[in-house]
């Protein structure tokens, strides 16, 4: 009886023995699969470009050992140097299953996904397309950068991020800028538009040491509130004809010439209706052969001290109406006095 | 206090305190109203300045999202049928229906013990395949027969007989000996968190949870059967707390619903991003498609779902969704209930009662569906004109559309094509509720501007025909 259950025992633990590694071994097998183990880059990584460029930036993924479905990708970048045009899927990554934004000056994001039936990634692929704009010189270069929300979604562990590391791009910036252009942004409240003046604007160059390629506006910039008679003034290539246009609820497009250096002024010689307008520059650019554009929105409010050339009076632009809290207190002190006027003598008199 | 000094001051002296002081103050207060007014009345927000580059082509867009509707129970029968024509026209491939349950007669028996006949919901099931449509059945709601006090938003009185309804439901319309559809989506109830439907909850006496626990139970049970969808919370808006606790349950989900009612379309998409980050954390469920069930701009009946608000609104929603967007966005709904000679229902068509007469929003989708095509990059959307382009077979398009919630405002905007490649081209300028122009222009290779004028509520689409 002894016997047998000595044999008995030796049998179970050379049986036993096998199954257990072979079992610990699939479980690491499986963690090591789940590690953060993926990586997120740009390509190019560096890249040299003239102000004004347009350009594609590729959002690559190599998952190492992690099998991906799904990839949310949040871009940071200065808002000073380089302005997002859009952003799309890549080609590993056929379904956008949150779309892409560009709005908000600084960053950009998209999430992606394989799709429902599709094989999960292993390797290398793309993950995303980012087309970018130069706007200023940035001799040391200015860095793209994945934010912290970045997510790679790997299925053999629920709820891990597998992002392991991620690789800034760089982006050289040649060509003399002295100022910038600030994308344009929706998030800024402001009043109804009105209509512009109808007189025409004069092209008025004014010469600057600075020789530049660089389409831009330099005032006013984005939410900047002027007063009504603005002064616009911006850049492009030397001599280049710039076409301008001014939208409110009607429309003014006209062209201009800018000077040698390469520097455009626009004033009007009649007062603006108080309003929100978008202005439009655009030129071909002299090495690309592409169009290049800049835009930005403004407000035109009465009252306010900003020409155009100046810096905007506040970031936060309000309606033409002016100051809310300012209004409540007057409207309260009002109320207090007439109603004290009328209902003190009365109060007196019982 | 104030009053016993007043009191004590001399009343000549009082008086005329008062009468300068109306005189100081009244101007201040007529101006601070006025400014007030005008603070609360002006609309806020930028105007467009669109500029289009041709030549950056971004993904393929979806042209069949949007041919998704939903029809409610104003009715008890089959509603579609009487407006089969109009329907068609509409080129739905999705059609979702409600109240199945306590309008079609489907449930009797009792506690324990339900029988089945689908022979009146089977008209209306047919007429949605006879349309080339998927249908869409919203489990809803509970059978009298077996619900507590035979209260249809009650629960049951016994759970497995909500799982064998189910069960006998999909294998009704699914199964393979029986009606034998493919592709069924099975959305379990309709606006559960909705007083009127029932004010589930997740968690505590009437968890919906546990109704859908049985709902995913019954889809297990049933047999022999195609592949079929099932899926939910279908609440009256999209709330995190639902998505993550149906995800979280471990029953078998095939799609994530919600509805939106709501004028900003914008929300639609921030709804998309919200939904897509909140399903990250869970690689099981991060892929399912999502479904906007029902959508408008107000959840009340409202005349403005019988003008050209409804049809702008509609196309700034589907403006937000062209990319990113849901599996299908369901408007609801097809057709008024009768008794609506107002104009005040949610249908796209007025009841045959009024003359099926076909509203606005009716022409919208076939007019989005000239779209199709490769998105091409698009920048200068403006708060109220916002809009997308595209490039098929060599033809460039470019859609706008002006929807105001407050019904006033005009714009006309700049366009501006850039690179577009060089040679002539038709314009055409074509407005979905005015007239369609056509124009020859030239582009240099660089730059084309145009202007166009968009009044309030209005939708174009603008063409370029290389010739």
């Amino acid at each position: 009886m002894k016997k047998i259950l000595l044999i008995l025992g030796v049998i179970i633990l050379l049986v036993a023995t096998p199954l257990t590694v072979f079992y610990l071994g699939q479980q690491q097998d499986l963690r090591s699969k789940a590690a953060p183990a993926s990586r997120l880059y740009f390509s190019p990584e560096t890249t040299s470009k003239a102000v004004g460029d347009e350009f594609s930036l590729s959002v690559m993924i190599d998952t190492g050992s992690n099998q991906v479905k799904i990839v949310r990708v949040y871009i940071q970048y200065d808002a000073t140097k380089l302005q997002a045009l859009s952003i799309t899927n890549g080609s590993s990554f056929p379904l956008i299953t949150s779309a892409g934004t560009v709005d908000t000056p600084g960053t950009a994001s998209i999430t992606v996904s394989v799709g429902q039936t599709t094989t999960p990634l292993t390797g290398s692929g793309t993950v995303a397309i980012l087309r970018l704009k130069a706007l200023v010189g940035s001799s040391g270069g200015t860095a793209l950068t994945f934010t912290s929300n970045t997510f790679v979604q790997g299925i053999n562990d629920d709820s891990v991020n597998v992002l392991s590391s991620s690789t800034p791009a760089t982006v050289t910036i040649s060509g003399a800028s002295p100022v910038t252009t600030s994308a344009p942004t929706s998030a800024v409240p402001t009043a109804t538009p009105t209509p512009i003046p109808t007189t025409s604007l004069t092209a008025t160059p004014t010469p600057t040491g600075t020789t530049t390629h660089a389409l831009s506006i330099t005032s006013p910039t984005s939410g900047g509130i002027l007063s009504t008679t603005p002064t616009f003034q911006g850049t492009a290539s030397p001599s280049a004809t710039v076409t301008f246009v001014i939208n409110s609820s009607t429309t003014f497009t006209t062209t201009l010439t800018a000077d040698t250096n390469g520097q455009w002024t626009y004033k009007d010689s009649s007062p603006f209706v108080s309003g929100s307008y978008s202005l439009l520059v655009s030129q071909p650019n002299p090495t690309t052969g592409v169009v290049d554009t800049a835009t930005v929105n403004f407000t035109v409010q009465e009252g306010a001290m900003g020409g155009g050339s100046e810096e905007p009076l506040t970031g936060n632009a309000m309606p033409t109406s002016g100051n809310s809290e300012t209004t409540l207190v007057l409207i309260g002190l009002s109320l207090f006095l007439v109603f004290g006027g009328t209902f003190v003598p009365k109060i007196r008199r019982r | 206090m104030a009053i016993s000094l007043v009191r004590r001051s001399p009343s000549k002296i009082t008086t005329l305190v008062t009468i300068l002081g109306l005189i100081v103050f009244l101007p201040f207060l007529f101006y601070g109203v006025y400014q007030t007014v005008t603070l609360i009345t002006r609309a806020v927000g930028y105007p467009a300045n669109i500029v289009v580059d041709a030549s950056v082509t971004l993904e393929s867009i979806r042209t069949d999202f949007y041919h998704a509707f939903a029809q409610g129970g104003e009715e008890a029968e089959d509603m579609i049928g009487p407006v089969f024509d109009e329907t068609k026209a509409l080129e739905p491939k999705i059609i979702r229906l409600d109240h199945i349950y306590d309008h079609y007669d489907v449930v009797s028996g009792g506690t324990g013990n339900p029988t089945f006949n689908f022979s009146k919901l089977d008209t209306a099931i047919e007429t949605i395949t006879k349309l080339g449509a998927i249908p869409l059945l919203s489990l809803s709601y509970m059978p009298a027969s077996i619900a507590k006090d035979s209260v249809i938003i009650n629960p049951p009185n016994d759970w497995n007989d909500w799982a064998k309804v189910v069960q006998r439901t999909i294998e009704h319309y699914s199964g393979k000996s029986e009606k034998n559809l493919n592709g069924v989506w099975y959305e379990v109830w309709n606006e559960p968190d909705l007083d009127q439907f029932g004010k589930w909850k997740i968690g505590g006496d009437k968890n919906y949870l546990t109704l859908y626990q049985y709902a995913a139970i019954g889809a297990k049970n049933a047999g022999n059967v195609n592949s079929f969808y099932l899926g939910g919370p279908s609440t009256t808006g999209l709330y995190k707390n639902w998505i993550t606790a149906l995800a979280n349950s471990g029953y078998r989900v095939d799609f994530f619903s919600w509805h939106t009612y709501l004028s900003d379309p914008r929300r639609f998409l921030t709804d998309q991003q919200n939904f897509s980050n909140w399903l990250l954390p869970y690689p099981q469920h991060a892929s399912k498609p999502s479904m906007i069930t029902e959508f408008g701009f107000t959840g009340a009946k409202n005349n403005l779902y019988s003008t050209t608000y409804a049809a702008a609104h509609t196309a700034s929603v589907i403006r937000q969704l062209i990319s990113g967007g849901p599996k299908y966005l369901f408007s609801f709904e097809i057709k008024d209930g009768p008794g609506q000679e107002a104009g005040n229902g949610w249908g796209v068509i007025a009841h045959q009662n009024y003359g099926k007469t076909k509203k606005p929003r009716y022409h919208v989708y076939s007019f989005i569906d000239e779209m199709a095509g490769k998105r091409l990059q698009l920048n200068g959307e403006g708060s109220w004109v916002t809009g997308f382009a595209t490039l098929n077979n060599g033809i460039y398009r470019l859609l706008l559309v002006n929807f105001d919630a407050n019904g006033t405002h005009t714009e006309t905007v700049p366009i501006t094509f850039k690179n577009l490649p060089a040679g002539s081209y038709t314009y055409t300028e074509r407005s979905l509720f005015g007239k369609t122009s056509e124009t020859t222009v030239t582009s240099d290779g660089k730059l084309l501007q145009k202007n166009v004028i968009l009044p309030v509520q209005s939708i174009v689409i603008i063409k370029l025909t290389r010739k």
